[in-house]
Formats: C-alpha cells, sequence, structure tokens
C-alpha cells in the first residue's frame, strides 16, 4: 500500500483531540458539577466520566478504523443504521459546535469584563468571533504547531495551578475529597461536557498515514484532559468558597488569583483567552467544512457550499459565526449558560451511545470489513457503554438548568432540535436533492 | 488500458482544458494515486502549474483516491458526483482535507453539481 507524502504526526492527534475538548466553558461545567457533587467529590465525578468516556473513545476508535472518513459520523450512522438518521444526528451534532462556540463566548465576555470592566462584555465577543471569522475567510490557518502548544499550555498551566493551589490545603481537609452527596449522578452526568468533542479529531482520520493513530491520540488525550480538570476540580473546590465557585462566571480568575495572586489572575486570563480563541477557530473551521460537504449533497440548501477565492465554504462561515454570535448573545443576556452545558452533555452522551450501537450494528453488518482497530469486550461492554450513556443523556436532559420551573428545559431543547432536524430531512432535503445528470456534460457552474 | 485509465486521461484533458482550473491550480503541485480496491491496478495523476496529465509512479502521493471501479469511473467521468460515494463510505480519499476539498472543487467546476 501507498504511503502519504505528508501525513499528520500523533502529538497532532493528541493535541487536537485535548485541544477540541478543552473549551473555555469546561471551567463552569466543573463549577456547576461541583455543586451536585456533594463534599469536594467533583473531581471524582470527572474521573469517573473521564473511564467512562473512554469506553465511548473506544467504540469511535473501531468506527474510525472501519471507515477513515472526514465524513465520520455521518458515513457511520450511514452505514450503520440509515440514512435519515444519519442526517438528523449530523445536524444535531453540528448544531452542538454552535452552542459550545456561544458558550466559550459568553466565558470570554466575562473574562473581559474581569478585566476591562468598563467595556461592555459582548462588544468583545463580537469582535474577537468577527476576527476569527474574517481569518477563516482569508484562509489563514493556525499553523499545527501553535495548535499543539496551545493544547499543551492550557492542560499544563490547568496541572501547575492547581497543585500550588492543593499543597497549601490543610490536612483536615482532604477528606472531603471523597464526600459523595444525593446527586452525584448528576455530576458524573455533566463530568461528560468536560470531554465534549474530543472524538472531533476523527475527521482528521484522512490525515495521518495510519488511523490506529486516532485511537492512540484519543486515549492519551483522555488522559491528560482526565488529569487537568480533575485536578482543576479539586483545587477549586478546596480553595474556594462552595458560594464564589458557583456564582461566578469566570471560577478559573478566581483560582489562579488564590494561589499566585495577580500573576495567577493574568494566567488564567491568557489561558480562557486562548481556549476560547482555539475553540472559534476549531469550531468554525470544522463545521463550515461539515456544512459545505452536506450542501453539496444537498442535505442543506446549495448556497452554503458556494466558496470564495481562496477555497473557503464562505456563507457556511458566516451562518455559522452569526448562529454563533445569536446565541452568545441571548445567553449573555438572560445568563443561562447552564442550558448549553446541559444540552451539550445530553447530547454528546446520546450519540456516545449511538456509536456504541453502531459498533455492534456494523460487526454484524459488515462482518468481514478490514478494521485497524477492534473494540474489546463486545457485546457485553459495547451494551454496558451503550445503557449508561443513555442514562446520563437523560439525567444530563433532566438536570436543572438555571430557568426557574418545574420544566426540564435542556431535555425540551434536545427534542425539539431533534424534532426540527428530523421534519427537515423529510419535508425539505427531497426538494433540495437534484436531477440525476448524464455522464460526461461538462457545466461549468459557478463555484 | 483498463476503462479507469480512458477514463481518467479524458479528466486530465478536461482539467488541464479548463482556462479557470488552470489559474486557480498554477500553484498546486501534487500527485494524486487512484487506485481501486477490486482490481490489482494504480493510476496515478500528476497536477502541476495548472496542467494534470496521468503519469507513471513518481514517488509517494500527496493524495490517494481509493473505492470499487465503478464507482472510481463513475467519478472521473462525471457520471456522479464525488459527493455521494464519499458520504456513504464508497469512495475513501486520504490525504490533507484542503487537498481533498480542491479535488472536490476540481469535479465540480469541470462537471457542475
Amino acid at each position: 500500500m501507498a504511503g502519504l507524502k505528508r501525513a499528520l504526526p500523533l502529538r497532532t492527534a493528541v493535541s487536537t483531540s485535548a485541544g477540541l475538548a478543552s473549551a473555555a466553558i469546561n471551567f463552569l461545567a466543573v463549577a456547576e458539577l461541583a455543586g451536585y457533587a456533594g463534599g469536594r467529590s467533583g473531581w471524582l465525578a470527572i474521573l469517573v466520566a473521564g473511564v467512562l468516556v473512554t469506553l465511548a473513545a473506544g467504540n469511535f476508535s473501531e468506527l474510525t478504523a472501519l471507515y477513515p472518513s472526514a465524513a465520520a459520523i455521518r458515513v457511520w450512522i450511514r452505514r450503520g443504521a440509515s440514512d435519515q438518521l444519519s442526517m438528523v444526528a449530523s445536524l444535531v451534532y453540528v448544531g452542538t459546535v454552535v452552542f459550545v462556540i456561544a458558550a466559550d463566548a459568553f466565558v470570554l465576555g466575562h473574562v473581559f469584563l474581569a478585566v476591562l470592566p468598563g467595556v461592555p462584555g459582548l462588544l468583545w465577543i463580537a469582535v474577537l468571533l468577527g476576527l476569527v471569522t474574517l481569518l477563516n475567510l482569508r484562509g489563514i490557518k493556525v499553523a499545527g504547531w501553535v495548535q499543539d502548544l496551545n493544547g499543551l499550555f492550557l492542560l499544563g498551566s490547568l496541572v501547575v495551578v492547581s497543585v500550588l493551589a492543593l499543597g497549601h490545603v490543610p490536612a483536615p481537609h482532604w477528606h472531603t475529597a471523597f464526600q459523595m452527596g444525593p446527586n452525584w449522578i448528576q455530576a458524573l452526568a455533566l463530568g461528560v461536557f468536560v470531554f465534549v468533542g474530543f472524538e472531533w479529531v476523527t475527521p482528521l482520520a484522512e490525515e495521518f498515514q495510519d488511523s490506529r493513530v486516532i485511537p492512540r491520540g484519543m486515549f492519551m488525550a483522555l488522559g491528560l484532559v482526565t488529569v487537568a480538570f480533575g485536578l482543576f476540580a479539586l483545587a477549586a473546590q478546596m480553595v474556594l468558597p462552595a458560594h464564589g465557585l458557583a456564582s461566578s462566571p469566570v471560577p478559573q480568575l478566581l483560582l489562579g488569583r488564590a494561589v499566585l495572586g495577580g500573576w495567577g489572575f493574568w494566567w488564567m486570563v491568557v489561558v480562557s483567552l486562548t481556549t476560547a480563541m482555539t475553540t472559534f477557530n476549531g469550531g468554525l473551521a470544522t463545521a463550515s467544512r461539515f456544512l459545505y460537504a452536506a450542501a453539496r449533497e444537498r442535505l442543506l440548501p446549495p448556497a452554503l457550499s458556494r466558496l470564495n477565492d481562496r477555497l473557503v465554504p464562505k456563507n457556511a462561515l458566516v451562518a455559522l459565526a452569526v448562529g454563533a454570535l445569536v446565541l452568545a448573545v441571548v445567553v449573555y443576556a438572560t445568563g443561562v449558560y447552564t442550558l448549553l452545558i446541559n444540552v451539550g452533555a445530553a447530547v454528546e452522551s446520546f450519540m456516545y451511545a449511538l456509536a456504541a450501537w453502531l459498533v455492534l450494528s456494523l460487526r454484524h453488518r459488515e462482518p468481514h470489513r478490514r478494521r485497524t482497530f477492534r473494540v474489546p469486550g463486545l457485546p457485553w461492554v459495547t451494551i454496558l457503554t451503550m445503557v449508561v450513556f443513555a442514562g446520563l443523556g437523560v439525567g444530563a436532559a433532566t438536570t436543572a438548568s438555571g430557568i426557574p420551573g418545574p420544566v426540564p428545559w435542556p431535555l425540551v431543547f434536545v427534542a425539539a432540535l431533534t424534532g426540527l432536524a428530523w421534519w427537515y430531512v423529510r419535508r425539505i432535503v427531497p426538494q433540495l436533492k437534484p436531477p440525476v445528470r448524464a455522464a460526461g456534460t461538462p457545466t461549468g457552474p459557478d463555484v | 488500458m483498463s476503462a479507469l485509465g480512458d477514463t481518467l486521461g479524458r479528466f486530465a484533458e478536461a482539467c488541464s482544458r479548463n482556462q479557470r482550473l488552470q489559474q486557480m491550480n498554477r500553484d498546486w503541485d501534487r500527485l494524486i494515486l487512484v487506485q481501486p480496491d477490486d482490481a490489482d491496478d494504480q493510476h496515478w495523476v500528476r497536477y502541476h502549474e495548472g496542467v494534470a496529465a496521468v503519469v507513471a509512479k513518481d514517488g509517494d502521493p500527496d493524495l490517494i483516491v481509493e473505492g470499487a471501479s465503478d464507482v472510481l469511473v463513475s467519478i472521473f467521468s462525471g457520471a456522479s458526483t464525488p459527493t455521494e460515494p464519499y458520504m456513504s463510505g464508497d469512495l475513501r480519499v486520504r490525504g490533507s482535507q484542503d487537498d481533498v476539498m480542491r479535488l472536490d472543487v476540481i469535479a465540480l467546476l469541470i462537471w457542475g453539481e
């Protein structure tokens, strides 16, 4: 078999997976789950979530080893289930990218508000989101080594600051690190959110010489994210007062200041900014390419497949940026960021359950197709993974979202989003499909 | 020459005749391997200074396009878009995403949507 002239290295698989999982909104997810964990056992919820997500990573590894494609879930669900389910799930999935961008914008706005209280946070959100969109439209890309360094910078910073913080914790406090409250399962469900996006490295499978690099990269990244955010959760719960942790939109800045004073504050400001900008950039670049491909197959309106002279899908990029900005404005104005965290955790958990089911289905449908990675423990571990994540998805979707009243708004939101996507696929997509064309008839369209 | 070889020859000619493609790809120097997975057969296409040509093997490829022979013939003849078989897993393309996207744009510019 011929090898590619240029291929991505393992470190890029690790940094991409870890970087996509490490959004700035994770700091708020940690603060939220800490409130449910009881005692100071938020770190334990993250650790257990990390172990469970590793099981999900095994399933994604087998799927990407079977069909290493940038279209990823679109291909896997189509092969393992049906075309319609594939389209619906893909649309909902790309929606979570917009949620994460909007949620990170919320954090970014509050970081700037903490630094420069006189300037509205929304202005910073609009400017920085606009800047990243403009850079993407110009075809300017962040170099691979910058992404690698940025991922290491975030996770390394969290480990260092957290360890320094824990060094000052008096011995009598440590027993609370294992106290688990009655809502600990909710904390575990929200813990899944800390890892959201780790599997978005799978669309890069075509760029690696060997598709086995992706599983290795994902497993290593999950280990790094678990350690870094687990330590952060433990340090934040040990050092910060419970009320301060729960009510602040920037707990990472509070921890930095508590540990290293002004230096720590600014250090965490830089960490937050680079992390949010990476989320903007990675999210817009990945999702805009997905929208382009979806528009090319007429799942979405053809206008979204239009490219500029730098071969960037301009309409798709602008549509995503506008969508994220509108959502960010709504979240910033209302402060209901927990809704996005809960919806994100629920959608991802359901997706992990679906991935487990796809592994089972494809082992049955395509038993002889070559797989460079086979998930161990089939079928029982896979079935267990599916059941656990389906349960965690329900748990996250029914967790309080900050909106008063008994209605489980995250569940309503997920159901409405899925229903809308289903209606769109059934009613609108058939009208977008082009007529079959004859062979060998060049048409020379505009691009 | 095989049906796929003939098809690729016509595809390369169509690419080289298209002035817009020549302009767009003037700096795109890539070696593409087209490899059917149901036949012991390899085809190489070199894009250089805006001109495409079927060539002999000349080092490691920048892009590898794989699929059943009939799928590859269908795509490179313009009978179907690459998107449909790509999304169903019947067409696999290995290489950088930018190059994969450019290949899709080439097909789009020659054959339309």
